[in-house]
């Protein structure tokens, strides 16, 4: 495999558990495996004429798989790695269709919070593409239902598959 | 001008400044300014819904209507009252699972995606445009009037300074302006309203004092058929009054996208009881003074001054003043998000999405700029030439948006077999019906509220218009059958699952489904 830009995990294997098994005491959860999702993530500078002078930074995330777009509160840091553990989707959504999906994400989001005037400008700062871990995690109710769930490495927040 | 009206002018100044103090700051950092919304709790996020629900409504509207038909104008404030838990325990979650599953993040869009036709969208987003700026003419003429009353300016002058008031703090806010400044204006309405409410109360006797004077007006004014025992025997009417605004908020699009939006039930959970607790405060007291203006303002001209008159006659000329800015602030509140929301579908659902759908960012914020002027000035004319009464305004928009969107939203979780005819029909028949039974004064014929006509059209229209054209797709009733479920995990475990991350579940789920 060769290496590839990723977010280091921060919740470990053993942290989840803990976590999941903090709110579910009745239910039993082992962790299956580990999926690097893929990203886009794009930086800019945005300035606009608006009542009062608006200029800064803004950035946001683009879905490799599902082209969704989401703002990113804390700018990630990236590692670059070489992953032998693990699996990794084959990425959709392409660079060039990622960019306008960034930039049209980014407008309108600033433009329906910022309630703009003029036409803002947005200028990319940077661009990458990488992975964030989720565990995927088997789950065992003691109804005996069971299922899996993936839990993010990074921010530990969880949604069932 | 008087002392009143200077205090007026400076309160709508400390207005401005709170909104542009917050998009100085967010504007420091982009990123706050963008993700500002993010930090907001449950009283500022309850404020800001009630505020943008309430509108010039309430000050005006409401207490015209008591005025005319007396203890029956309270089955309106009853649904009321009831309105925003009904709204969320019947929509809430069934609504944000599948929303989230068909990852939709307009209502309008929300719809296309359930019933899976282009055109749910175009008729949608036409009766929702026109209905939310005749919505936004309301908050026009309430404002023309509150102006009109301070300062004593020509009504005609009144709307063009208050509009142009609302249209500056529209631009200027940014998120948190926005959400602070409703935070503030929702604190006034409440004191204000209440303040007035508390004197001209014990003013008269209390509900005693209250009835007893009524009584001798007229014995009608008690029933709850209304004055002259207009609406006698007529359930329809009572049910209509009671459901227009006890149901009638499911079918908002301004309201139902928070359904969608819902980030954390534990916000949503506080956001909620704090804002029926406000309700519970707010809605009757209105009603009461619109009675009160039966006993102490018998000859006045214009029954929806009764609050601006009642104010001027129990409190002195200052503090009158400041709490009438509260009339300012219903409207400026509900005014702003409604203009947003109305150019935002019509530049991204209408004109994006059919007309032109290459079109650029630069284009896109013209036309939502342009639509928002246009509506600004087309409000202006009707609100100049032909103003209607507050409360009709507001009942003929909220009706129609209610019997058109209602049914649709409660269909697409309740029922597998609603499809797109159905929807169709169901709007079509439900915003017509309420139109043509208004403008044609058919409730008096018939004994049925506009509303409820409308609401039994538009349900008529979803049976049966869902029995022709295709049925729903595997992939919509798998959704509808997964945002049926019930949780499968604890209460603790289930509020804390992260609904942001549904579309890399759905992904990662098809990866491991691929790959197995």
């Amino acid at each position: 495999m060769s290496a590839i830009l990723l977010q280091e995990i921060e919740f470990t294997k053993e942290e989840v558990l803990q976590g999941l098994q903090q709110y579910e005491k009745e239910t039993y959860f082992q962790i299956q495996d580990i999926i690097y999702y893929p990203y886009y993530f794009f930086e800019y500078q945005v300035s606009a004429k608006s009542l009062l002078k608006f200029n800064g930074k803004a950035a946001c995330t683009i879905d490799g798989l599902g082209g969704r777009g989401a703002m990113v509160d804390v700018r990630p840091s990236f590692s670059r790695k070489k992953v032998e553990v693990g699996r990794f989707p084959e990425l959709v959504i392409g660079e060039e269709e990622a960019i306008v999906m960034a930039e049209r994400f980014i407008f309108d989001n600033a433009s329906s919070k910022a309630k703009f005037i003029t036409m803002p400008k947005i200028i990319e700062v940077q661009r990458n593409l990488f992975y964030r871990p989720f565990w995927i995690t088997d789950f065992k109710l003691d109804n005996k239902k069971s299922g899996q769930l993936i839990v993010d490495a990074i921010s530990g927040s969880y949604h069932p598959l | 001008m008087s002392i009143d009206g200077i205090i007026f002018i400076i309160y709508l100044g400390i207005l401005l400044t709170i909104g542009l103090w917050f998009s100085r700051r967010s504007s420091a950092s982009t990123e706050q300014y963008l993700l500002g919304g993010r930090s907001l709790g449950p009283a500022v996020t309850a404020m800001t819904m009630q505020t943008t629900a309430m509108s010039g409504f309430m000050f005006m509207g409401a207490p015209a209507m008591a005025f005319k038909y007396g203890w029956y104008a309270i089955w309106y404030a009853i649904g009321d009252a009831g309105g925003s838990i009904i709204n969320l325990s019947v929509l809430g979650k069934r609504m944000r699972r599948m929303s989230e599953l068909l990852g939709a993040l307009s209502p309008i869009e929300y719809l296309e995606k359930r019933f899976e036709s282009p055109s749910v969208r175009v008729v949608g987003s036409i009766i929702s445009i026109v209905f939310l700026f005749g919505y936004v003419c309301a908050q026009f003429i309430a404002a023309g009037k509150a102006m009109s009353a301070l300062t004593g300016f020509t009504y005609e002058l009144s709307l063009l300074i208050g509009i142009s008031v609302i249209i500056i703090y529209t631009v200027a806010g940014g998120y948190l302006a926005v959400a602070y400044t409703s935070f503030v204006q929702g604190l006034i309405m409440v004191l204000g309203v209440v303040g007035i409410g508390v004197l001209a109360y014990f003013h008269i006797g209390g509900l005693t004092g209250l009835n007893v004077a009524l009584k001798a007006v007229d014995p009608t004014y008690l029933s709850i058929w209304g004055k002259d025992l207009a609406y006698y025997g007529q359930w329809g009417m009572v049910l209509g009054a009671i459901l227009i605004y006890s149901i009638g908020y499911m079918g908002l699009p301004h309201v139902v996208v928070r359904h969608m939006s819902m980030k954390s039930t534990k916000t949503v959970k506080g956001a909620v009881i704090i804002s029926a607790l406000w309700n519970q405060f707010f809605i009757f007291v209105p009603y009461i003074l619109g009675m009160i203006g039966i006993i102490l303002l018998p000859t006045i001209a214009d029954p929806e001054m009764i609050i601006t008159e009642l104010a001027y006659t129990l409190f002195p000329g200052i503090f009158a003043a400041l709490l009438l800015s509260a009339i300012m602030s219903a409207v400026m509140s509900t005014a702003d998000s409604i203009l947003m929301q109305a150019g935002s579908i019509l530049s991204r659902d209408v004109y994006q999405r059919f007309i032109n759908k290459d079109a650029s960012p630069k284009t896109m914020i013209l036309v939502s700029r342009l639509c928002i002027l246009l509506g600004g000035v087309v409000g202006v004319i009707v609100a100049i030439y032909e103003p209607p009464s507050v409360f009709a305004l507001v009942l003929f928009a909220f009706g129609t948006l209610g019997n058109a969107f209602l049914v649709p939203y409660v269909a697409s979780v309740y029922s597998k077999k609603a499809n797109y005819i159905g929807c169709l029909c169901a709007m079509i028949g439900g915003a017509a019906t309420n139109i043509i039974w208004t403008s044609m004064g058919l409730e008096t014929s018939t004994g049925l509220h506009p509303f409820l006509a409308g609401l039994l059209v538009s349900l008529l229209g979803m049976i049966i218009g869902s029995r022709f054209g295709r049925k729903p797709s595997d992939e919509i009733l798998i959704a509808f059958e997964q945002s049926r479920k019930r949780r499968v995990f604890s209460k603790d475990f289930d509020r804390n699952i992260t609904r942001d991350l549904a579309p890399e579940a759905s992904n990662v789920s098809k990866f491991l489904a691929d790959n197995k």
